[in-house]
């Protein structure tokens, strides 16, 4: 495949390799060589080997071949008349692999001169701060990149140095509205009378009562059993676990707003099978050992040592493949956590243990930056339903399906305080249950930083045919663009067919001059399966060591170590810096370069997320695996 | 999972033609031409242009599975006994 002119300037320092069989005499074109852009799969499959004199593409346009030569031969001083005296230089130098080592080592350089502002506190104004940033910058950048075929991942150390200072740079912080959460500790759940909080015992009305209730109000459900799973008890077997919730109720005002009592020490959980004893969902589903199947800790998972309620809903034989069955499962289990709710709102306020208020502001003359998260909408359990009446619940939400999965914007408090209750989807490494949209990393990462302004978080669905898929993410396109931002992270849920409209809403930002950041699990397994020249900047969520879906519950979600790499990397861009291109397979390393990177930049310590390797093994395993592992 | 598992048969994929026969809200159920077998898989790995619907044909690469190890999984095996 020979290239064109233009893109012979563009790869001018690559290495010159002739694209097809050429005669002696002919002068050396664009046409006669081959793309690099594909020297990695040649290299790969042995076609192609590049010997260290290889001569640059720049060097030999307009020169004369020697002799006869075959398709596929790196072009040397030796095969060549006609070379101008630059063109010796590069076998002194050495490899193509110098030009790029010595770029990224003088981003490195330009990172350290940037980032210094001034900040003006008036001690009377009514504590009023001004912050003028004096050369605009940041922090440093980070990356892992992603390319067309495959996941890809490499560092962008960056810097900023923009224009002086104006006077309209200064930054007005502004209070939108603030959410506040009021903690009720839990160490111990029983079965009673009533359903009701006394001390830190929470009590659930008999059993048989209260699932047959919850069993009564959706037609698809035929039973419910209800289960207090203590630690003690993590060993057991368990279904396929469909969601994780908090047991949260508003005290006060609409969800993202006003006052919120959450349980800590106790979560909710929803797990299912039909009549047949098939799981809901069941896709080769991930049941089995508690421990073995839950990565403690992460945002949408338990955390040890919790309390889990958890319920084991059995739906219609075969309803658990269509849409209605899935959701039943939930409205069902909501039942009994509205009870619970219910309880919270009654209990004495003395057994508030602590209070944190989440506050929204909006840092006016700050780049302006948006979070996309891609939420599934293909159907089923690919679902999520937005803004309950109550935090996580179910009366009152609309499915995103239903809405068409078009653009939804919520505040970034409307988020963190219940307004996403998630139907959760397959692959449970990747999956982002309901408490991962109330602990949601990012969103509270962009909410802590002073040095952006978060206008919000807007939603969008992930519809099954490809003509919806831009069709969505078009109108999504128009709402950015309509909303005049510097910035964006688009973040997506797992793997499959939704990378195609996140790849779509990242053109469609990036084309409208946003900078733009892309967050996804791809690694080796969930590799994109598209890619476009708006994916300069992505960033892995992986973090199980093989790089794959590894059936552990929220594995390789978005965690705070990631919102750390996605805002440092957008602010680089956004600050005019710009990200290295990752290199072709997955390399865990280049994840931790950006880290390192950022920790030396920032002077911060960045705790990395364990992954599946804490978690216990069958002796078999022991045994027979992990003797090389 | 922890083990590094290897093919031995690397990149022996083949394109593989198939019939969507079921189209739940889930997923899809594809017979593989020449009474080959069923596959069954969630939607969001099924990438396509249109709505789904039964009979359209699909194309897809793949190898022949490889079985990693003569032992069994306990793991796997307790959870399809539900224990």
């Amino acid at each position: 495949m020979s290239i064109t002119a233009e893109l012979a300037k563009e790869h001018a320092k690559d290495p010159a390799v002739l694209c097809c069989r050429a005669e002696a005499g002919i002068t050396i074109e664009p046409a006669r060589l081959e793309d690099p852009a594909i020297f990695e799969d040649l290299i790969d499959s042995g076609l192609l080997k590049l010997p260290d004199n290889v001569l640059r593409i720049e060097q030999v346009l307009g020169t004369t071949l020697k002799e006869t030569t075959d398709a596929l031969v790196p072009l040397t001083a030796d095969m060549l008349d006609g070379l101008s005296l630059a063109a010796e230089e590069p076998k002194e130098e050495g490899t193509q692999a110098a030009a790029p080592k010595e770029a990224a080592s003088s981003t490195v350089n330009t990172c350290f001169s940037s980032g210094q502002s001034v900040k003006i506190h008036i001690e009377e104004g009514r504590g009023i701060n001004l912050e003028i940033p004096l050369s605009a910058a940041i922090a440093s950048g980070l990356s892992a990149l992603a390319s067309p075929t495959a996941a890809k991942a490499e560092s962008a150390p960056e810097k900023i140095a923009t224009a002086a200072p104006k006077a309209e740079d200064k930054v007005i912080t502004k209070k939108i509205r603030s959410v506040r959460h009021d903690h009720l500790k839990i160490d111990k759940v029983v079965f009673g009378d009533e359903t009701k909080i006394e001390g830190t015992t929470l009590t659930i009305r008999h059993m048989d009562d209260i699932c047959k209730e919850a069993a009564a109000t959706q037609e698809l459900v035929e039973k419910i059993v209800l289960d207090i799973i203590t630690p003690d008890r993590y060993g057991e077997y368990s279904d396929t676990i469909m969601d994780v919730q908090p047991l949260a109720a508003k005290m006060e005002g609409g969800i993202g707003e006003g006052i919120t009592r959450v349980l800590d020490g106790v979560i909710f959980m929803v797990s299912g099978t039909d009549t047949r004893g098939v799981q809901i969902g069941e896709f080769g589903s991930s049941e089995g050992e508690m421990d073995h199947n839950i990565m403690w800790n992460r945002p949408g998972a338990p955390d040890k040592g919790e309390i889990f309620i958890k319920t084991k809903v059995t739906i219609r034989e075969r309803a658990n493949m269509e849409r209605p069955g899935p959701l039943a499962a939930h409205r069902a289990s909501d039942y009994i956590a509205d009870e619970i709710r219910k309880a919270i709102k009654k209990a004495s306020s003395d057994l508030i243990t602590s209070s944190e208020e989440i506050e929204q502001l909006r840092h006016i003359g700050n780049k302006k930056v948006l979070i996309v998260k891609e939420i599934m909408g293909q159907g089923a359990m690919h679902d999520n339903l937005i803004m309950p009446v109550e935090p996580v619940g179910t009366l009152g939400a609309k499915p995103n399906v239903d809405l068409g999965n078009l653009p939804v914007m919520l505040a970034p408090t409307e988020i963190l305080d219940g307004g996403i209750h998630a139907l959760t989807c397959i692959g449970p490494a990747s999956k982002e249950t309901s408490r991962h949209y109330w602990r949601e990393p990012l969103v509270k990462a962009a909410m802590k930083d002073d040095e952006i302004d978060l206008v919000g978080v807007l939603l969008v669905g992930s519809p099954q045919a490809n003509s919806d898929k831009y069709y969505v993410s078009e109108r999504l396109g128009m709402t950015v663009e309509a909303m005049d931002i510097d910035g964006a992270i688009v973040t997506t849920e797992g793997f499959g067919n939704n990378h195609v409209d996140f790849a779509s809403h990242i053109e469609q930002i990036g084309k409208r001059g946003v900078k733009v950041v892309g967050a996804s699990y791809c690694a080796v397994q969930g590799a994109l399966v598209v890619g476009n020249k708006y994916m300069g900047a992505m960033t892995d969520n992986n973090k199980s060591k093989q790089g794959i879906e590894n059936e552990i519950l929220g594995n390789n979600t978005l965690c705070a170590e990631d919102a750390i790499r996605q805002l440092a990397m957008l602010k680089t861009l956004m600050g005019g810096g710009t990200i290295e291109k990752a290199p072709r397979k997955w390399n865990p390393n280049v994840k931790l370069n950006n880290i390192e990177i950022i920790e030396k930049k920032l002077g911060i310590k960045i705790p990395l997320e364990e992954n599946e390797q804490v978690l216990p093994k069958s002796k078999k395993r022991r045994e027979i695996y992990e003797k090389d592992a | 999972m922890e083990k590094k598992h290897e093919l031995k048969y690397m990149s022996s994929e083949q394109m593989f033609e198939g019939v969507i026969v079921e189209v739940h809200d889930a997923g899809v159920v594809i017979d593989l031409k020449g009474r080959l077998g069923q596959l069954k898989i969630p939607r969001r790995l099924i990438i396509s242009q249109y709505d789904l619907a039964v009979g359209q044909e699909v194309g897809f690469l793949m190898s022949y599975p490889e079985v990693f190890s003569e032992e069994p999984n306990e793991h796997y095996i307790k959870a399809l006994r539900h224990e």
